[in-house]
C-alpha cells in the first residue's frame, strides 16, 4: 500500500477518531432522573436579541441555536447544552433551583482528551454555585491539568444554564 | 603522502559535498519542525489546502452527491459526513439524512437520529436529540397539514413546533423523497465536497518524509544517519585544526 492508497483512509480513521461518543448519561435519563419520568412537557426560551448578546458575552461566541430546551418541575429547571471544548461538543446537564445549581453532570464527552471533567470530584465545585452581576460563577473553579479546555467549556455552560434560569424564572441578573 | 593525509583530505572532501546536499533537507527539517512545534498559534490545522495537483498526490478525489431532498425554497445533501442545507453545512450532522421538510415557519431536517428545526432564513433553531422527540430513530419525515410528521417504529407523530408532539393513526403526509439534484445545486455543492487537506498535515508528511510514500520516511532516516556523520566529521576536522594551534581557520592538508 502506498501512501496514494493510504492517505484516504487513515483520514477518514482520524475523522472517525475524533466523531467517537463516549456517553456517559443518555441526556433523556439525566432528565428523568431529575424530574421522574415520565417527562415533563419541555418549555423553550428564545434567545431573544438581548437574550443572544447576553449568551455571547458568558460562551465567547455567538449561540449556535435560537432557542434553548428545557425542562421544569418542583421549583427546579433542567437543562442540557452542548458547548465545544476544544473540537468537539461536550453535552451537559444542569439541575438548577433558586438560583444555584443543584446538579453538574457531564453527559456526552466527545474530546479525544479532557474526559477528567466528568468525575464527581470536579463536578461537585459546581453545587450550589450561582451567578454573580456580571455573569460569572460566585466561585472559582479548580482545573484540571490537560482538561483546561473542556474545564473552561463547562464553566460557560454553567454560567449559561444559570443565566437562562434566570431569564425563565424573571431575575435577570 | 601518508594514509591519515589522504583521509583527512577524503573527510574533507564528502564533509564538503555531502554537508551541502544535508543542509538542504536539514532547512526543511527545521523550519516544518519550527512549524509543527507552534502549530496552534499558526492555525495550521485550519487552513485547508485544495490544490489540484497535492490532492492527486494524496490520492483523494471529490464523491458529490448525486441526490438530495428538494423543497420548494430549498435543498438538503448529505454524503454521510456532512449535510448542506441551502448552501450552509450544518455544524455536527454527520449521519445521512432521511428527509427534508418545509413548512411555513421554516425548514425542518431529519436523520436517523436528529431533528433540526431552522427558521425561514435557514437559522437553526434547535437540533432535537432522543431527550426532546417521541421516538427514535426517524424512518420518514413528511408534511400534513403544515405540520411536521415523523416515522418511527413506535408509529407517526406530528408537531407544529417540534416541542409537543401528538400521535397520529390514519396520516396521508406527504414524504420527503430522495430525487436527483439539479445541476444549478451540484455545482454549488463542489465547494462543500471537494476534498481538502489540512496545512499541518502536509508539513508533517513533510518533516517525516511521508510525502514521499512508504518509502518517504527512509530517506529522512538517511538524512539523519548523513547528519550525524557530518557532526563526528566536523567535529573531528575542527579538533584536528585546535590541535595545530588555528581554530578560526581549519589548517589545509599538506
Amino acid at each position: 500500500m502506498n501512501l496514494r492508497s493510504c492517505v484516504p483512509a487513515l483520514l477518514l480513521l482520524a475523522q472517525s477518531a475524533y466523531a467517537l461518543e463516549d456517553v456517559i448519561l443518555p441526556p433523556q435519563r439525566f432528565v428523568e432522573e431529575a424530574l421522574g419520568s415520565p417527562l415533563p412537557k419541555a418549555q423553550v426560551v428564545w434567545l431573544t436579541k438581548d437574550v443572544a448578546e447576553k449568551a455571547a458575552q458568558i460562551l465567547g461566541h455567538a449561540p449556535s441555536q435560537l432557542r434553548q430546551r428545557y425542562w421544569s418541575g418542583n421549583g427546579k429547571t433542567v437543562w442540557v447544552l452542548e458547548e465545544i471544548g476544544k473540537e468537539e461538543p461536550i453535552t451537559a446537564g444542569f439541575v438548577i433551583a433558586g438560583g444555584r445549581i443543584l446538579q453538574a453532570r457531564v453527559l456526552v464527552y466527545r474530546e479525544s482528551r479532557g474526559g477528567e471533567i466528568r468525575y464527581p470530584a470536579f463536578l461537585k465545585q459546581y453545587e450550589n454555585a450561582s451567578l454573580t452581576p456580571d455573569a460569572r460563577l460566585d466561585r472559582s473553579i479548580d482545573g484540571i491539568a490537560g482538561a483546561t479546555l473542556s474545564v473552561r467549556a463547562m464553566e460557560r455552560m454553567a454560567r449559561l444554564a444559570l443565566y437562562l434560569d434566570s431569564i425563565v424564572q424573571g431575575n435577570t441578573p | 603522502m601518508s594514509h591519515l593525509t589522504r583521509l583527512i583530505r577524503f573527510v574533507r572532501h564528502w564533509h564538503a559535498r555531502v554537508g551541502v546536499l544535508a543542509a538542504l533537507f536539514l532547512i526543511l527539517l527545521a523550519s516544518t519542525g519550527l512549524l509543527l512545534n507552534h502549530t496552534e498559534y499558526f492555525r495550521l490545522d485550519e487552513v485547508r489546502i485544495r490544490t489540484p495537483w497535492l490532492l492527486r498526490w494524496y490520492g483523494l478525489s471529490s464523491v458529490m452527491p448525486q441526490q438530495g431532498y428538494l423543497t420548494r425554497r430549498g435543498y438538503a445533501v448529505s454524503d454521510g459526513q456532512r449535510c448542506i442545507l441551502n448552501d450552509v453545512e450544518i455544524r455536527r450532522c454527520a449521519d445521512p439524512l432521511v428527509g427534508l421538510v418545509e413548512a411555513e415557519n421554516g425548514f425542518y431536517l431529519a436523520t436517523a437520529e436528529s431533528l433540526y428545526l431552522f427558521d425561514s432564513e435557514g437559522r437553526l433553531l434547535e437540533r432535537l436529540g432522543a431527550q426532546s422527540l417521541p421516538a427514535l430513530p426517524i424512518q420518514r419525515i413528511g408534511l400534513v397539514d403544515d405540520q411536521v410528521v415523523i416515522a418511527t417504529a413506535q408509529g407517526m407523530f406530528k408537531s407544529v413546533d417540534g416541542i409537543t408532539w401528538q400521535v397520529i393513526a390514519s396520516p396521508s403526509p406527504s414524504w420527503s423523497i430522495a430525487r436527483p439534484l439539479p445541476p444549478d445545486v451540484t455545482d454549488r455543492l463542489h465547494q462543500f465536497f471537494t476534498p481538502d487537506l489540512s496545512l499541518e498535515r502536509i508539513i508533517l508528511d513533510l518533516h517525516s518524509g511521508r510525502i514521499l510514500g512508504r518509502h518517504g520516511p527512509f530517506v529522512m532516516d538517511l538524512v539523519a544517519v548523513v547528519s550525524i556523520a557530518l557532526s563526528v566529521s566536523g567535529l573531528w576536522i575542527y579538533l584536528r585544526s585546535i590541535r595545530k594551534g588555528n581554530p578560526e581557520k581549519p589548517s589545509r592538508a599538506p
